[in-house]
């Protein structure tokens, strides 16, 4: 974000460079902390800027608005789940399959709750958030699919894609109940993440394989 | 109201017939309302539609609608609240089917048909559910209900492999409730070309949810599209 006008000497402006890189930085950590405890509609620029000690002015000079602010840290945050998702997928099959993509959406949300959180708020109410989602996981999604006909031949093409959505959609479900919707009744208290990460496993391998017919 | 009044008064017997139409009439503009309200929103965004907007798609006069609801909040509760009670209503009759996948298929079929039927509507309850608590609570109290019904009734015909759990079951009617959200309300176009038509969408969620909550398929000979390659 730095301007040619500043300085025409070099060093200087690749220095300023890094420390307008860190300020925004700045500005974006404080505004996933604040995520974490309070709703994106009420967080206001001067929270931000008290939470990363910088002036509105310095605020505005990094982004146009809060929307711009959000806008980035979201693509940020679904670059990084869609990084992993791909990883995950990769030459793995049956459980080792089932294990990587689980943990994957797994650290998404535990890591960054606040991030998790606002983004499928976002999905749910805004359709451009769930369309970005869509395009960016949509490789992901068609490889996952072919990689679960490897395992079940029985499936028809598209039917191995539906199945790839499925259990994606189970996975996001569990962990939207945990960590977006924050469930008062108690009926999805906060597991270990072992232990989530166990069920969400389990879940898989269940509704992955037709098994037999009891 | 009828001992009161004295035998040659000409009001009473009238009055009440008079008030009885008016009664009537108001109870239909105010249906005429929800209605319009709920095909409204499979068009537009709820927080864009003005009083206005229903009014006119409704023919209503705008006091018409201000004699039945302050807001338009109100409006929209009411329908809310009274499209859940139907909806739990034909989800509490899939669990009496005696086996668990006649209870699931039941209950995929009932979801499918209220997703598909008004998906404006439904965005609108998750976009509020999003802001306003009053809205997961209507959804969460009836759901862990049903869901603990779901769990007695399975537990019952059996269990192997993982127990099944309160959390585990809650969370699989989030994902049935997710899943048709994608395909009938975001319309993920990769989703809603994978998964077929509403007969085979309702097999398959039934399908998967009974693999998910007992570990293993139903029955293939109950299975009208797995048979012909469709199944999942």
């Amino acid at each position: 974000m730095e301007t040619t006008d500043l300085s025409a000497d070099k060093p200087e402006r690749a220095r300023q460079g890094a420390k307008g890189e860190r300020t925004k930085q700045r500005i974006k950590a404080a505004f996933a902390d604040l995520l974490a405890g309070k709703s994106f509609t009420s967080i206001t620029i001067a929270d931000i800027c008290r939470t990363s000690d910088i002036t509105v002015g310095g605020f505005y000079f990094h982004f146009a608005s809060q929307e711009d602010l959000l806008d980035e840290v979201i693509a940020e945050y679904i670059d990084v789940l869609v990084g992993d998702f791909d990883a995950a997928i990769d030459d793995r099959r049956g459980t080792a399959l089932a294990e990587a993509v689980c943990g994957a959406f797994l650290k998404a949300y535990s890591e960054q709750a606040g991030l998790a959180r606002t983004f499928q708020q976002l999905t749910r109410m805004r359709s451009d958030y769930a369309s970005r989602w869509r395009v960016a996981s949509e490789g992901g999604m068609r490889r996952l699919g072919e990689s679960l006909a490897v395992e079940r031949p029985d499936l028809a093409p598209d039917r191995a894609l539906f199945l790839a959505h499925a259990l994606v959609t189970m996975i996001m479900s569990k962990l939207d109940l945990i960590y977006v919707y924050r469930d008062r009744s108690g009926k999805t208290a906060a597991a270990s993440s072992a232990t989530l990460a166990r069920d969400l496993t389990q879940l898989w391998r269940r509704m992955a394989e037709a098994g037999s017919a009891g | 109201m009828t001992g009161a009044a004295p035998p040659d008064s000409p009001g009473v017997a009238e009055l009440a017939r008079k008030a009885g139409r008016r009664q009537q009439r108001g109870e239909r503009t105010r249906l005429k309302i929800k209605e319009t309200l709920i095909g409204l929103l499979n068009e537009q965004d709820y927080f864009d539609l003005t009083i206005t907007d229903i009014c006119q798609a409704a023919h209503v006069a705008t006091g018409g609608f201000y004699f039945h609801y302050a807001r338009k909040a109100d409006l929209l509760e009411e329908v809310i609240r009274e499209h859940s009670a139907d909806f739990w209503t034909t989800l509490d009759a899939a669990l009496h089917y005696q086996d668990p996948y006649s209870a699931l298929f039941h209950a995929s079929t009932a979801l499918v048909r209220a997703y598909r039927d008004a998906p404006g509507l439904v965005r609108c309850f998750n976009q509020l559910a999003m802001t306003d608590r009053l809205y997961v609570d209507i959804w969460e109290s009836a759901a862990a209900s049903w869901v603990s019904r779901l769990v007695e009734k399975l537990g019952a015909s059996e269990a192997d492999g993982m127990a099944l759990t309160n959390a585990n079951a809650y969370s699989l009617l989030s994902f049935v409730d997710l899943l048709l959200f994608k395909i009938h309300v975001e319309r993920d176009p990769g989703l809603v070309e994978s998964a077929g038509g509403v007969d085979e969408i309702t097999e398959n969620i039934a399908v998967l949810w009974h693999r998910a909550l007992i570990g293993r398929s139903p029955d293939a000979a109950r299975l009208a599209y797995a048979a012909q390659g469709r199944g999942v």
